[in-house]
């Protein structure tokens, strides 16, 4: 439940002392479901804090470890949203994989190693403007510096040779034409292609202008080129030109087997 | 004479307290979401224009007088939440020192 001051207790709910949902404006500290708050983060402070923290590990690479380690080994961590977003103005963005048969894109998460990829991403209800994309990890190139410096690092490359035009295809669609939330169901469904390249530099080389409530649908095809299985996390980003910080970030969860 | 910060949270950042007592922060203007320790989840909810920037310092660290660290701590945090543009931009409140022009006859 939020109090006045946009804030949830998922402590304990009922010592909310009126329980209200709505958000709005700081309601100032001589409330009482402020004080309580502030009663049970000063209880959980100096509970922790009597709290002997023998062995207390330092955890390396953690963005702002605490000056009292025991007191909250991290201060303060910072989590980008990515994943399937959604921007202020209504936009969103959605990324899935799926088999590569034309004629039936069907849902699928895990793949077997060298196994053919449809990599998507949908970003519907875009503004007017240019936009470009970029994915991370790296899709290789085919032949290209793939698992380096280890499986780990960039284990995708693209199905296609560098002359193929087909390994990342790009469809401006009216809002009407999208009836999917993330692939359409067959490639008929797509449409005349906006833009293709054998990589998506290649295929942004320029940006693509899109006009107001229009989407942005990537199709990458690809496949996992390491030995050894993994999860991979792939993360598709949407720029609007100028702009260096992403508009929208959409991400899929990939599982390879050995 | 001297000026005291008060510094308010903004009312649109949403905060989430954990059962443990830290807390997450979604700022919904740069889409990032943040997570505060306990003393940082404390330091944010006294972010309410209700106590001066020191005054917030002296009450935090007043709670652990055993831990120096926690004052240290307490005014890192307020740094960060300023910098980061989580607090509103609080109007500064003119402070009369007893031997100041203003309190003479």
């Amino acid at each position: 439940m939020s109090d006045e001051n946009n804030i949830t207790n998922s402590w304990n709910d009922a010592n909310d002392e009126n329980g209200m949902t709505d958000a709005g404006a700081n309601a100032g500290a001589g409330r009482p479901e402020n004080a309580s708050r502030r009663k049970f983060l000063k209880a959980a402070l100096i509970g922790t804090a009597a709290t002997a923290a023998v062995g207390a590990a330092t955890v390396v690479g953690l963005e702002h470890a605490g000056a009292v380690p025991h007191l909250g080994i991290t201060k303060l961590a910072r989590y980008p949203f990515v994943g399937n977003t959604t921007s202020p103005g209504g936009s969103t963005g959605t990324a899935c994989t799926s088999g590569t048969d034309p004629q039936n894109y069907v849902d699928q998460s895990t793949f077997n190693n060298k196994e053919s990829i449809f990599l998507w991403a949908l970003f519907t209800k875009l503004p007017a403007g240019s936009y470009t994309m970029f994915v991370s990890p790296t899709i290789e190139n085919k032949g290209g510096a793939i698992c380096s410096p280890s499986p780990a690092s960039n284990p995708f490359e693209y199905q296609g040779s560098t002359s193929s035009s087909s390994n990342v295809q790009v469809y401006n669609l009216s809002a009407s034409a999208v009836t999917w939330t993330c692939h359409p169901s067959k490639k008929t469904d797509l449409g005349t292609v906006t833009r293709n390249g054998a990589s998506m530099a290649a295929a942004f080389s320029t940006p693509v202008t899109v006009a107001a409530g229009h989407d942005l649908q990537l199709q990458v095809h690809m496949h996992n080129g390491c030995s050894g299985a993994r999860v991979v996390s792939v993360t598709i980003s949407l720029f609007q030109s100028p702009s260096a910080t992403p508009f929208l970030q959409a991400s899929t969860s990939i599982t390879i087997n050995a | 004479m001297g000026f005291a910060f008060y510094p308010q949270a903004r009312p649109d950042v949403e905060t989430h307290v954990l059962p443990d007592g830290s807390c997450l922060l979604f700022d919904p203007i740069t889409c990032e979401g943040l997570a505060l320790s306990i003393v940082g989840a404390l330091v944010w909810d006294y972010c309410d224009g209700a106590l001066a920037w020191d005054d917030i310092v002296s009450e935090i660290a007043g709670l652990t007088p055993q831990e120096p660290g926690v004052r240290e701590e307490v005014q890192w945090f307020l740094k960060e939440f300023t910098q980061n543009g989580l607090l509103r931009q609080a109007a500064e409140i003119e402070t009369v020192s007893p031997g100041s022009p203003e309190l003479q006859g």
